[in-house]
């Protein structure tokens, strides 16, 4: 009788347990529906809608014609400036980094001491960052110009001749130097994060070895704060590669295509000319590129970023 | 000689190294953000005037006042304001309620959602940008706010991702009391999830604020009406619809138009900042 009663209650726990756990499941998609719901309808079926129109001819008024691969064979033989945005893209996407990187790095190292003012030197650094888009870009034009801008102006009082910010040498490097200018902020925050959060007897113990400032930072400080290096390499590459907006406002892509990018193609072939289906085959390659270089980067950040506790 | 040097000596020389570092290059990272100031205040002659006065003869208040008086001003600031805080409530709402799933109900699909939630964040928005131009032009929303406010049902990874981490660090106890009280879970969401999530809801209000405000390519690509226009489009037509550029309104306006985030970034920097490193963080 005992025995019964037992085996009674378990198979009620169990049913009641399992039960508990479907509501549970239930309850989960539920809050997360939100997200699902935006997820399916704002990237899911626009990404499969791409992929489909990347083999029509659609101009967003009649209805798409199949076209097979031929936007995809067109953008490939017959588009001269492709070659030009790919070059461009990863012009702007390496040095565009590279300083960003760097001079975050830097500053960084500065700050991670105890000075005084390093809040308000903080702040100064992140400011240009706050700017609104169009209010840093119109700053920038301004300060451009050839014959009243400030740093012609400037470079006239050393003597130094007026530079064409925007001519096809210079044009591409202002792009950067603006964008470098307003991309340190953030990047120097989360840098300096990592390194504040850089355990001091590990710089006692090389303290102890005798070794230098440059030593710490290289032994100790770089592949500590190496995931925080990754992370904002990563999203900064994936948010270079497609940059676009700046140059359409300073330089539409000019001048004789010096700035266009690739992603600034697609949005002309897009909206400009309302190609949507070859805009789409193009958008479709852009999106493999930053895959690839997505994986890439993992691939080699797993090999080269430190994660503490050895886990991968 | 060197080798003598105590080490309260070699700390106070990395000091003054650090600060003759330090002082000229903030002031230089600050000389394009005080250009705008400066020239904001300068009369129109005064900013083609060769070699150039650094500082303004007078204080010229008019541009300001000749900005807040241009033809729509007073559409596009409501635009704007109306699209920045609904898209803020939108996606505050549904970034906690979505973070909440993720931290609190650990069941088996959990963990591939979350990834997925994390491999979203660096979905580039090239690949949708004209599928969902398209879609929004089928439904006839092309022209009007709703393509800028209604993807933020969805939440925003970034977000979802900081709340999560942070209802983490609110004990369980807590809400398994309020459970066997008879609460349910929407109940103890309400009540005491949120309550307690006030730090990383500011710390997103305050990112969401600055991203709607100062948001451009939305904007450009969706709407075409001038008296549709959010600031950000407003403030680029006075270079676009006529030839001649006027300089010192244009850096009035842009002056102006930065005045809310700036304040904003100063009232709550350690938000900013914390929001900027949780962002950082590793999953």
């Amino acid at each position: 009788m005992g025995f019964y009663m037992a085996t009674g209650s378990a198979v009620k726990a169990g049913k009641s347990k399992s039960k508990r756990e479907r509501q549970k499941l239930l309850q989960f998609f539920l809050y997360i529906s939100p997200w699902l719901v935006g997820l399916t309808l704002f990237s899911l079926i626009p990404i499969v809608m791409s992929f489909v129109l990347s083999f029509t001819k659609y101009d967003l008024l009649s209805a798409p014609e199949f076209i097979g691969l031929k936007n995809y064979i067109n953008l490939f033989t017959n588009t001269p400036e492709f070659s030009k945005g790919l070059v461009n893209t990863f012009y702007y996407t390496f040095f565009r980094m590279l300083f960003v990187i760097i001079i975050s790095l830097f500053f960084a190292v500065l700050l991670d001491q105890k000075l005084k003012g390093v809040r308000v030197f903080r702040t100064l650094y992140y400011l240009p960052s706050v700017l609104p888009f169009i209010s840093g870009t119109l700053l920038w034009m301004y300060m451009f110009n050839f014959d009243f801008g400030l740093l012609n102006s400037a470079f006239g009082v050393f003597g130094i001749k007026p530079i064409d910010w925007f001519g096809v040498k210079n044009a591409m490097n202002s792009i950067i130097l603006m964008s470098v200018w307003g991309g340190i902020g953030p990047t120097l925050t989360i840098l300096l994060a990592g390194m504040q959060s850089v355990p001091t007897t590990l710089y006692e113990s090389m303290d102890l070895d005798g070794a230098g400032s440059f030593k710490k930072f290289l032994y100790v400080t770089l592949p500590m704060i190496s995931p925080s290096i990754f992370y904002v390499a990563i999203m900064g590459v994936i948010g270079c590669l497609q940059e676009f907006a700046s140059i359409m406002l300073l330089t539409e892509g000019g001048p004789e295509n010096a700035t266009t990018t690739l992603t600034y193609q697609v949005y002309q072939y897009a909206f400009t000319s309302r190609t949507m289906g070859f805009a789409s085959a193009y958008s479709w390659v852009v999106f493999v590129i930053i895959l690839v270089f997505t994986a890439i980067f993992f691939k080699w950040g797993n090999k080269a970023v430190y994660y503490e506790g050895g886990d991968k | 000689m060197a080798a003598f040097k105590t080490k309260k000596q070699k700390n106070i020389m990395n000091r003054l190294i650090s600060y003759i570092i330090l002082i000229p290059t903030s002031l230089v990272a600050m000389v394009p953000f005080l250009w705008m100031v400066i020239s904001a205040f300068k009369s129109e002659d005064e900013l083609f005037t060769i070699p150039p006065k650094i500082l303004p003869s007078a204080l010229h208040f008019e541009n300001f006042s000749y900005v807040f008086k241009m033809d729509m001003m007073g559409n596009w600031i409501f635009n704007t304001v109306f699209v920045c805080v609904s898209t803020i409530t939108l996606m505050a709402i549904s970034s906690v309620i979505v973070a909440y799933g993720f931290a609190r109900f650990d069941v088996k699909p959990s963990n591939f959602f979350f990834m997925l939630l994390l491999a979203t964040m660096m979905l580039p928005w090239a690949i949708t940008m004209i599928p969902a131009f398209v879609m929004f032009s089928k439904v006839g929303w092309v022209g009007t706010w709703l393509p800028l406010i209604i993807p933020s049902i969805g939440g925003s990874p970034v977000y979802i991702f900081m709340i999560r981490q942070y209802i983490m660090t609110i004990p369980r106890e807590l809400d398994e009391a309020a459970m066997i009280d008879g609460a349910s879970s929407f109940k103890i969401l309400w009540n005491i999830i949120v309550p307690n999530c006030k730090p990383i809801m500011m710390t997103m209000i305050i990112f969401a604020f600055s991203g709607a405000w100062g948001d451009f390519l939305g904007p450009f690509i969706y709407l075409s009406d001038p008296m549709t226009f959010t600031l950000s489009l407003g403030i680029n037509t006075m270079r676009t619809v006529t030839g001649y550029i006027p300089w010192h309104y244009m850096m009035a306006a842009s002056a102006m138009f930065a005045i809310p985030v700036v304040f904003i970034y100063f009232f709550g920097m350690k938000f900013f900042t914390k929001g900027l490193v949780m962002s950082g963080l590793k999953g």
